[in-house]
């Protein structure tokens, strides 16, 4: 019996001790940004080379073992191979197989190879990020990021606070769903039986308190906050400031070199 | 007759990560019909987890779990092996009552016109007036009456085995003596009841037998006094033996010529009162 609990881990916390981990949560947010536009300039095989070597190497330097980073990546899998299935298929040149209702191009096999090793390298560097970064970092982070946007009206510090209440109660939720399907199976009730109506109609007994308990929570959430005086942003100071460095500078300007040279790269190809 | 056999049963949660995590070890536990026993153990020994396993929602890592004959398939297990779980007012969902309390004997296969009668008998053996409560919602009741419906709703599939995960747990004291009795009445109906508890004054109380769990393993099985009775071996295990049982130990170890076997608190009592000089009645 998988529990959602076990089954759900994509891009949950690596707690390790490596030069990624110690890096500013705002740079990696913005070099992770910065490389999520770069893989989509570059349009031909050394760019995507060069991205794979250094996907590859940021793995490797934070320390976070493959299987942790492979669990994230099996949904994703799906959607690289449907990438490459349905560019094959579709996309225009040479055919190499021909059914007469359907064909094969050499040139939409490697543009779907192109775009599946896309796919993979942003999701396997997004997850990364939140791999290598505690949840709260990462919304602090996210916070300092949006400061500058406040005068224009961006609620910088309600938007952190959601995500990192939000991101709090994932697995408390999930925890809270398997007990609340194992106590209904207790009782008989069961998903896997009869036509699609009747499967729908037993996900209620199981809905319903995840959904009563959801809103106790929040309740209960809001009444603790209030409890400790929280009363927004303003005027908040922070109990841990991660310092900006040196190299979170160096990380940043060597993304934007990066993604100078992917702009460079186009007009080679 | 022998009806719950655990034979070399482990349970590993996440096998294979780094969070695994081996909640049971190796252990076996047979239990015979109509017997009434406590489960103990402090959070985390494997208490929970070998309710899931009895009530087979969670199948072995290794080792068996045999009920009745061991032939019912898992997804009938239920009508055999009725699991109340923590607060298990949180498992709430229908707009009334009466659906609440029939969902479990609807899912049994009990006959529609047949219901009533079930959720009316259920009503009544957990104390509440089937007329009264009938069509209300279960989410306006209080704590404790809402538990009551939680417990309805199992005694309506009428299960052979019931297994109780700390039924008391955020009970008042009129609670907790409601819900003792109904244990009690359960026992003498001659089904099957296997208890979780912290509560060591309440175990000896209630008990028959006690089952001793620590780190995953079985470590005292028997008797509810001669389980109690190895103090040292429940204090390895973080738990104490109840006060009455405290009482009188101390007692007899301070000159008192008394037994200082009593585990509860009427046995204390008789044990004291014979040494005053009374017969033991108030």
């Amino acid at each position: 019996m998988a529990l959602f609990k076990e089954r759900l881990l994509i891009g949950q916390y690596y707690p390790a001790d490596s030069p990624i981990h110690r890096l500013n949560a705002k740079a990696k947010i913005l070099a992770t940004l910065i490389y999520m536009i770069a893989i989509f300039v570059v349009n031909n095989w050394y760019g995507w080379g060069a991205m794979t070597v250094l996907t590859v190497a940021a793995v490797v330097t934070s320390r976070v073992p493959f299987s942790a980073v492979w669990r994230g990546l099996k949904i994703i899998i799906f959607f690289a191979l449907l990438t490459l299935v349905l560019n094959s298929f579709v996309y225009p040149g040479e055919q190499v197989w021909d059914w007469g209702f359907a064909s094969v191009s050499l040139e939409g096999f490697i543009y779907g190879l192109a775009m599946a090793l896309r796919l993979l390298l942003l999701v396997i560097f997004a997850s990364l990020l939140t791999l290598t970064t505690a949840p709260i970092a990462l919304t602090d982070g996210l916070e300092g990021l949006l400061k500058p946007f406040r005068r224009i009206g961006v609620p910088a510090h309600e938007i952190a606070m959601v995500m990192s209440i939000a991101l709090r109660f994932i697995p408390t939720i999930l925890e809270e769903f398997d007990r609340i399907i194992l106590a209904q199976r207790a009782r008989g009730a069961s998903v896997s039986q009869g036509n699609l109506l009747k499967r729908i109609r037993a996900l209620i007994p199981m809905l319903v308190p995840l959904f009563v308990s959801a809103f106790h929570r929040a309740e209960e959430m809001a009444d603790a906050m209030e409890a400790k005086c929280y009363h927004g942003g303003a005027g908040r100071t922070k109990w841990k400031i991660t310092p900006w460095r040196p190299c979170d500078t160096l990380l940043l300007l060597l993304f934007i070199l990066l993604l100078a040279a992917a702009i460079f790269s186009r007009s080679l190809a | 007759m022998r009806q719950i056999e655990v034979s070399n049963c482990s349970y590993i949660y996440q096998p294979g990560t780094i969070n695994a995590h081996q909640a049971l070890d190796q252990i076996n536990i047979a239990i015979d019909a109509g017997e009434l026993t406590a489960v103990i153990g402090h959070g985390g020994s494997g208490k929970s987890t070998l309710a899931l396993l009895l009530a087979g929602l969670f199948a072995p890592s290794s080792g068996e779990v045999k009920i009745g004959d061991g032939r019912i398939p898992p997804e009938q297990l239920f009508r055999q092996v009725g699991l109340v779980f923590q607060y298990p007012e949180h498992q709430l969902f229908a707009s009334s009552v009466f659906e609440e309390v029939a969902f479990g004997a609807r899912n049994a296969g009990t006959a529609e016109d047949y219901l009533p009668v079930k959720v009316r008998q259920a009503l009544e053996t957990v104390g509440l007036d089937p007329d009264l409560y009938w069509h209300r919602s279960p989410f306006e009741l209080s704590g404790g009456q809402k538990r009551r419906v939680c417990l309805a709703s199992l005694l309506a599939i009428d299960p052979a085995i019931i297994i109780l995960d700390e039924p008391t747990a955020g009970l008042d004291a009129a609670g907790r003596r409601w819900l003792k009795n109904l244990l009690r009445e359960l026992h003498c109906q001659g089904k099957t009841v296997l208890w979780i508890s912290h509560d060591m004054s309440e175990v000896a109380e209630l008990a028959e037998r006690v089952i001793v769990l620590e780190r995953g393993r079985v470590i005292a099985d028997g008797a509810t006094a001669s389980v109690f009775s190895c103090e040292e071996q429940l204090a390895a295990a973080g738990l104490e033996i109840p006060q009455s049982a405290r009482l009188v130990r101390e007692l007899k170890a301070r000159g008192l010529a008394i037994p200082g076997e009593a585990v509860t608190v009427d046995g204390a009592f008789a044990e004291i009162a014979a040494y005053l000089g009374g017969d033991g009645s108030v």
